[in-house]
């Protein structure tokens, strides 16, 4: 079946009167969405075909409760943001970043920014990547994902509510503090390479 | 904005724009994962009602082995005692034979 021409509605019907056939067919269509969000929020010791297993079968088994309110690339989106948060949380904090746990790419980065040298060059977006995903790993869950989906996918406030299932106060302030945290990290990062 | 603002933002911005890995088909092999766990969940355990038969049924099986096993005990109990008996012929045609006087 044709990914472009796929009749989602007719597809879930199908889904729901158990049509294997059918289920391929919505797993095709949806992956290219629930890998994006898996690889966003992947936490470091889970491999990400486990992660996207267990989104479509969180998606398979709780189809019923899916009423058409929404589009379901919405609803969808929705699980795969909960089991990714389900799964972070179960992960141990990792310890304080140090600067020798940079490396000398992503250390040349963080003497630029000490050194105030303006935007970081677009061919160091991979090592500031890497360096934001190491500032991360040492926040907890929440502070982790709401950075993500407002910083990295540049998603909305409305967006992060829909999709977490939070209030807006609640996404605003995790925002805040998680931007506090990564700030005082940061400090110390630029501290220790410039004392 | 404080100047650790700007620079984690611009921190946050770089890291925005670093290139993401191309999304290809979903393997084969996640899919036919994925559709098994989802059919044994269609599928659970039998419900109380069959499992009881089965149980049920289990019971009655294991109730006539031991019976079958208790009488076969018996039987071989009472095969020991002839054999001590030692006017009890083994054979029974040796013995018919000598109730009806062929054999002297």
């Amino acid at each position: 079946m044709d990914q472009a021409e796929l009749d989602v509605e007719a597809c879930v019907a199908r889904v729901r009167g158990g049509d294997e056939d059918a289920a391929r067919c919505l797993m095709e269509h949806l992956y290219p969405l629930v890998v994006k969000i898996v690889r966003a929020h992947l936490p470091r010791r889970t491999a990400e075909e486990d992660l996207v297993q267990a989104v479509f079968a969180k998606v398979f088994t709780r189809l019923d409760q899916f009423r058409g309110e929404v589009p379901l690339a919405h609803w969808v989106s929705r699980v795969a943001v909960n089991t990714c948060f389900n799964e972070l949380n179960r992960e141990r904090v990792r310890p304080e970043l140090r600067h020798a746990d940079l490396s000398e790419a992503e250390s040349e980065i963080i003497q630029n920014m000490a050194a105030d040298t303006g935007e970081v060059p677009g061919e160091q977006a991979l090592e500031a990547r890497e360096i934001v995903e190491k500032l991360l790993a040492d926040l907890s869950p929440a502070d982790r994902l709401v950075i993500t989906l407002l910083h990295l996918e540049g998603r909305s406030v409305e967006d992060i509510r829909q999709v977490t299932g939070w209030s807006t106060p609640l996404v605003k302030v995790r925002a805040f503090r998680a931007r506090q945290k990564m700030k005082q990290r940061l400090k110390l990062l630029l501290r220790e390479n410039h004392p | 904005m404080s100047h650790i603002d700007r620079q984690l933002d611009q921190l946050l911005r770089a890291a925005a724009r670093a290139p993401r890995p191309e999304v290809g088909p979903m393997s084969f092999a996640t899919q036919t994962r994925t559709l098994a766990a989802w059919r044994a969940a269609r599928n659970p355990l039998p419900e109380f009602g069959s499992l009881l038969a089965w149980r049920t049924g289990l019971a009655t099986a294991f109730g006539t082995a031991l019976v079958a096993v208790g009488v076969s005990f018996a039987a071989s109990r009472e095969i020991d005692a002839d054999v001590n008996d030692p006017y009890v012929f083994s054979d029974p045609r040796v013995s018919v034979a000598m109730s009806t006087g062929w054999i002297q």
